[in-house]
């Protein structure tokens, strides 16, 4: 468990950094302390009990992670919710999932079918700590993109998820940034990463670019993971001025496909930093790592195994095995797809010489900044527009976010393309997330069909 | 086309662009930062408004390679490559 790690570090380096964030900066023991007291107020005022589900629905900061070691002593399994769901979702989700109680720094969370108790609360020191963790029942419930609307809950035990992250013989540097949120794998994996090592995380107050690189500066950090558009956006404000002040040594790219672009701009603003693409998904886990600089990964891999994982493609499709993916899902969601234990990625490959390439989605998901889209999703809210007779939505290369989201439009006889257009536009701000939102709208005066199909391209 | 109308096509973009974001300008200023505590666009707006010059002149700094810091860096760009009309 991560709290064991944290336990370790309190005793062998007790007042070296783990967690600073805008507010506050804690050492190994002082978190390892607040965690105990959030433990107990958890436990005996709240009445969680091993087993049971507690929601967290808090900005990033030291005292989320906190609660989420908080809830590892009294064996609970949580679920770090994105703060930026709204009620209408929370209550979505509430319907689908085991109830729980719901741990939230907002102002009110109405409609919540069980208790809601503010972060702030149950933050405040109990009299005695509690000493043991539970470790029956625990584990983190971690929600994927929603593609459709509601994403899926996958379930992972500590055990699992921490056997992914590597332990270093002598971890070298002073620490990492959060800069994928924690609701996310990819942040949790950061977080785990730095808590296995006896490294310090950094949390930024926001994912600003200043924000970001006030944050890098005051806290010395040299470690960096975040997808290739958060890369595209900070190289592309930061300046050879404040890029010196930077000395970043490990830069991590990963939930999305690499471009060679994003490599080449990161070697010429830190051509002392290793950069290294990660692939991994919330289902299957971490699979590997590449730092040879170019997009892709090398042919080999396919041929024996990465670490504990193999690879091979079927029909253009990457599957892996591995030992140590998510447990399963806990909202009723069917299984992936697989071929015996092999489990397909849903990501169509292309082996040109050496070198394997990622193409892109199978069934044509658009991803846009790290985040899938379902064409279908955008589509049925378009076609509800008055005068459009149909629509197709695509992904169109974008240089920032890797694609946005397009969309050709059939038009009724006799209707004022301005006025349906703006619309669609009023439509999809309305009903969708904004990066489901269509940044195109071209007028076709016929889509291609298929057997009554719409042809995708 | 000439400087002067370049400039006030790559406004007329970006105005769009503010006011489809639910911001709308009285004014541009062409030496504001696009971005952070400028005109503060994100990943998603600038996604936007490299697609949207794209759209309107058939190429864009973006895709170039470029990351323009501000407005005038984006007229610059198209007064140096020119623009069909």
């Amino acid at each position: 468990m991560m709290v064991e790690w944290i336990q370790r570090h309190a005793v062998k380096k007790p007042d070296e950094l783990f967690l600073v964030d805008d507010t506050v900066s804690l050492s190994f023991r002082e978190t390892e302390q607040r965690a105990r007291q959030m433990a107990a107020t958890l436990g005996r005022d709240a009445g969680i009990t091993p087993g049971s589900v507690v929601y967290l629905h808090a900005q990033d900061s030291a005292q989320l992670v906190v609660a989420l070691l908080a809830t590892q002593y009294v064996g609970a399994r949580v679920c770090v919710l994105n703060r930026n769901f709204d009620v209408e979702v929370l209550h979505r989700l509430a319907s689908r999932l085991h109830r729980g109680i719901l741990v939230t720094d907002a102002q009110s969370v109405s409609g919540w079918p069980e208790r809601v108790l503010s972060l702030a609360e149950v933050a405040v020191a109990a009299q005695v700590p509690r000493a043991t963790f539970d470790e029956a029942g625990g584990g983190i419930i971690i929600l994927t993109s929603a593609t459709t609307g509601v994403p899926k809950a996958v379930f992972y035990n500590w055990e699992r998820l921490l056997a992914q992250v590597r332990l270093a013989a002598s971890p070298q540097g002073r620490g990492w940034a959060l800069l994928y949120p924690l609701n996310h794998f990819a942040g949790l994996q950061v977080l785990l990463h730095a808590a296995k090592n006896g490294l310090s995380l950094a949390i930024p107050r926001t994912r600003q670019f200043s924000d970001v690189l006030e944050c890098l500066i005051r806290c010395q950090v040299d470690s960096v993971s975040a997808t290739p558009t958060f890369w595209r956006m900070f190289t592309g404000q930061l300046d050879p001025a404040g890029a010196s002040q930077l000395t970043l040594r490990q830069i991590t790219l990963g939930g999305e496909p690499v471009t060679a672009d994003v490599l080449s701009r990161l070697r010429e603003l830190f051509p002392e930093a290793r950069v290294t693409q990660v692939y991994a998904t919330t289902e299957i886990g971490s699979c590997f790592a590449v730092s040879d600089g170019q997009p892709g990964f090398p042919a080999e891999f396919l041929e024996g195994p990465v670490g504990s994982v193999r690879l091979k493609i079927h029909e253009g499709q990457l599957y892996v095995r591995t030992p140590s993916g998510m447990v399963g899902y806990v909202d009723g969601s069917p299984a992936p797809e697989r071929e015996g234990d092999w489990i397909a990625t849903g990501d169509l490959v292309e082996v040109r010489g050496r070198r394997v390439h990622f193409l892109g989605r199978k069934g044509e998901v658009v991803n846009v900044g790290g985040v899938k889209v379902y064409p279908p999703t955008v589509e049925e809210q378009i076609r509800k527009v008055r005068g459009v007779r149909d629509v197709r939505v695509y992904g169109k290369a974008n240089p920032i976010t890797g694609q946005i989201v397009a969309a050709d439009l059939e038009l009724c006889e006799g209707v004022a393309p301005d006025v349906v257009l703006a619309e669609v536009r009023q439509a999809c701000r309305s009903t969708l997330n904004r990066y489901e939102q269509p940044r195109e709208l071209h007028v076709v005066a016929e889509l291609g069909r298929s057997n009554e199909k719409l042809m995708r391209r | 086309m000439e400087r002067s109308e370049i400039r006030r096509a790559v406004e007329d973009v970006f105005c769009a662009l503010m006011k489809e974001r639910g911001t709308p300008l009285a004014a541009v200023d062409l030496e504001r930062s696009l971005y952070d505590s400028g005109y503060s666009l994100d990943s998603m707006d600038t996604a936007t408004l490299s697609a949207m010059l794209g759209q309107r002149f058939e190429h864009d700094p973006y895709t170039s390679g470029a990351f323009p810091q501000n407005i005038a860096e984006i007229v610059a760009y198209y007064a140096e490559r020119g623009i069909t009309e």
